[in-house]
């Protein structure tokens, strides 16, 4: 056989990004940590390292070190389970790049962690920096393994999963009903030539008021934190941590909460009881009904994982994580019962308010139908909702029924009945003082 | 008014003549800002000298480079100029902090900063500036509410600036 010569190849150019240059954050003076890909598509993290110093460098120039990534490192690195110091040291190499002060290339070599002064070294608490990436509303999901490494999948299988993921989104939302934020989460075409589904979520404000209070970008960064939660941290989390009677937590759910309370406190959220235990239990509830939507995943045959990333403001992809078929199982016992999500959630008036109502649907027999309840944005929420009238042998000529004939929206006084405290059902007692709005 | 010169009452509104007469004297050109392109970056600054800033430095001591601008290294805005991109080049990035909770603000960003590059600017000069050595103006990021940008005036220099604390960091 011809004998292979014992020389060091490296490819020009394996170090320089060439596409997708993304520029994650700039400190006013220079480029301080970016990412793109090289010629050959692999990810390269650039991270800056110095500068020249005027009394003992001829030239002026800014020095980067130039990490190659594989997917795996990318979504570590870019989830924070890794640090950078940890990829150096799981990099067989690296690369300097010397950069003169307006940007240009001026040289490069290729390096070892063992090469750089211990100065030079990231430190241990190296995580990618929480600043350098802004939340959006945009998540994106990728399909690997199986039949998805041929961008191939099952029509059913793909269709389940798109349904799935769109209500562990949604789900994540339901701790923010205090808020006064409500949201809907909307699958979005994908980019042309990709096999990835992506989801937009739209928020509404409940009670036309509260976003006023809330930053959007505090709602988005939550949402990814405890997206990023129920992927990482949950199936480390003790077994009946989220039971709604437990005073455990973990640092993990505290940093959850302490973002969660300060949009209860900015929006004036309407708390009963302590404040700190609400907020637990509405994100305790919140993680066990998203990750509930997972049910079911683990029969999907064509992949093997699934990889969410949020597209961040400036069209950075950042991994959140990856659920493995076997997700749900492995963190079922921690969730929250079914049974004590159901029973626990409802809620009734204690005593008859007025609510604004338009009539959709009626049925002069029965008194039972549809409206349309908050047209005015006095309560909670512009939703369909259930009507239960009771009082007569018949409907007709009721107020109801002028709502329903005049498409009018009336005043009425009833209970309502709330399911996680959005309004599902208002009974009426026609005995009640019924008004018709002018 | 010459958009190239500036009195410190720039942004403050009427001043009675006193006043004026007494603070005539620190006028501030920014023909150096001006040049290059068609905008007016000083519009809608304010000159503060009582608020403290922060910014990374290389060395334990200031210096003239410390304050040099993208603009000053040969960099200019990919793109279509913008007042905003042009504007950016030509100031220097400085954080605001008025209460300790803002200077914890910004302090959590420049350490997150130096976990990644601990020897770059491995030092924190809090710096205030002096009457008529040039005018600031607000423009927050995303990631940094505090971020402010600092327009040099002419005859800026680096004795132009109190420096309160200089901390490795």
């Amino acid at each position: 056989m011809f004998e292979i010569k014992k020389h060091k190849i490296i490819s020009p150019g394996i170090h320089a990004i060439t596409s997708g240059f993304k520029v994650l954050f700039n400190d006013g003076d220079n480029d301080t940590i970016y990412i793109g890909k090289n010629k050959f598509d692999n990810f390269i993290l650039g991270v800056i390292m110095g500068e020249s110093d005027d009394e003992e460098d001829e030239i002026e120039f800014v020095r980067y070190m130039h990490v190659l990534l594989t997917p795996r490192d990318y979504m570590s690195f870019f989830s924070g389970r890794i640090t950078l110091l940890e990829l150096l040291r799981l990099s067989d190499f690296f690369f300097i790049i010397d950069k003169n002060p307006s940007g240009e290339e001026i040289s490069s070599d290729i390096v070892t962690l063992e090469d750089l002064p211990a100065e030079y070294w990231p430190r241990a608490n190296s995580y990618c920096p929480d600043f350098a990436i802004q939340a959006s509303n945009l998540y994106c999901v990728s399909l690997h393994g199986g039949l998805a490494n041929d961008h191939l999948s099952l029509p059913e299988e793909m269709s389940l999963i798109n349904s799935k993921i769109s209500n562990f989104i949604s789900k994540t939302l339901g701790s923010l009903t205090p808020v006064g934020v409500i949201g809907r989460v909307y699958s979005q075409a994908p980019l042309a030539g990709s096999f990835k589904l992506n989801y937009r979520i739209e928020l509404q404000d409940s009670n036309r008021l509260s976003l006023f209070y809330t930053d959007e970008k505090n709602i988005y960064n939550y949402v990814q934190n405890l997206l990023r939660y129920i992927i990482i941290d949950l199936p480390k989390e003790a077994t009946g941590l989220l039971s709604p009677t437990s005073s455990d937590t973990s640092p993990a759910l505290e940093r959850l909460s302490g973002d969660l309370e300060k949009m209860y406190i900015e929006a004036g959220a309407p708390i009963k009881g302590n404040l700190q235990t609400n907020v637990k239990n509405n994100i305790k509830r919140s993680i066990s009904e998203s990750v509930e939507q997972l049910s079911g995943i683990e029969s999907v045959m064509s992949f093997d994982d699934l990889r969410i990333s949020n597209i961040t403001d400036n069209q950075f992809e950042q991994p959140l994580g990856e659920l493995k078929t076997d997700y749900y199982d492995s963190v079922h016992d921690k969730l929250i019962s079914e049974h004590d999500l159901k029973s626990t959630l409802i809620e009734q008036d204690l005593k008859p308010r007025l609510y604004n109502i338009l009539v959709i649907n009626f049925s002069i027999d029965t008194g039972t139908g549809r409206a349309i309840f908050n047209i005015d944005g006095i309560d909670n929420q512009a939703i369909k909702i259930r009507i239960n009238v009771a009082g007569r042998t018949s409907y007709e000529n009721t107020p109801f029924t002028e709502s329903l004939h005049k498409k009018k929206v009336i005043s009425v006084e009833g209970i309502a009945t709330r399911h996680n405290g959005i309004v599902k059902t208002i009974s009426f007692q026609l005995d009640a003082k019924a008004l018709v709005v002018e | 008014m010459d958009d190239l010169a500036y009195n410190k009452t720039a942004g403050q509104g009427h001043k009675n003549d006193v006043q004026a007469e007494a603070e005539a004297d620190i006028k501030m050109t920014f023909t150096n800002i001006r040049e290059g392109h068609e905008f007016n970056c000083i519009e809608e600054c304010t000159e503060d000298t009582s608020s403290i800033f922060a910014r990374r430095i290389d060395k334990d001591k200031l210096k003239l480079k410390d304050f040099r601008t993208y603009w000053e290294s040969g960099k200019r805005p990919p793109g279509t100029p913008t007042k905003d991109s042009i504007c950016g080049y030509k100031g220097i990035s400085i954080s605001r902090y008025q209460t300790s909770s803002e200077r914890s603000a910004v302090m959590a960003n420049f350490m997150q900063q130096v976990a990644l590059s601990p020897a770059y600017r491995k030092f924190l000069a809090e710096i205030q500036f002096k009457p008529g050595c040039g005018m600031t103006k607000h423009t927050p990021t995303t990631n940094d509410a505090s971020h402010h940008d600092f327009y040099k005036c002419d005859s800026f220099d680096v004795n132009n600036v109190t420096c309160i604390n200089v901390t490795p960091l």
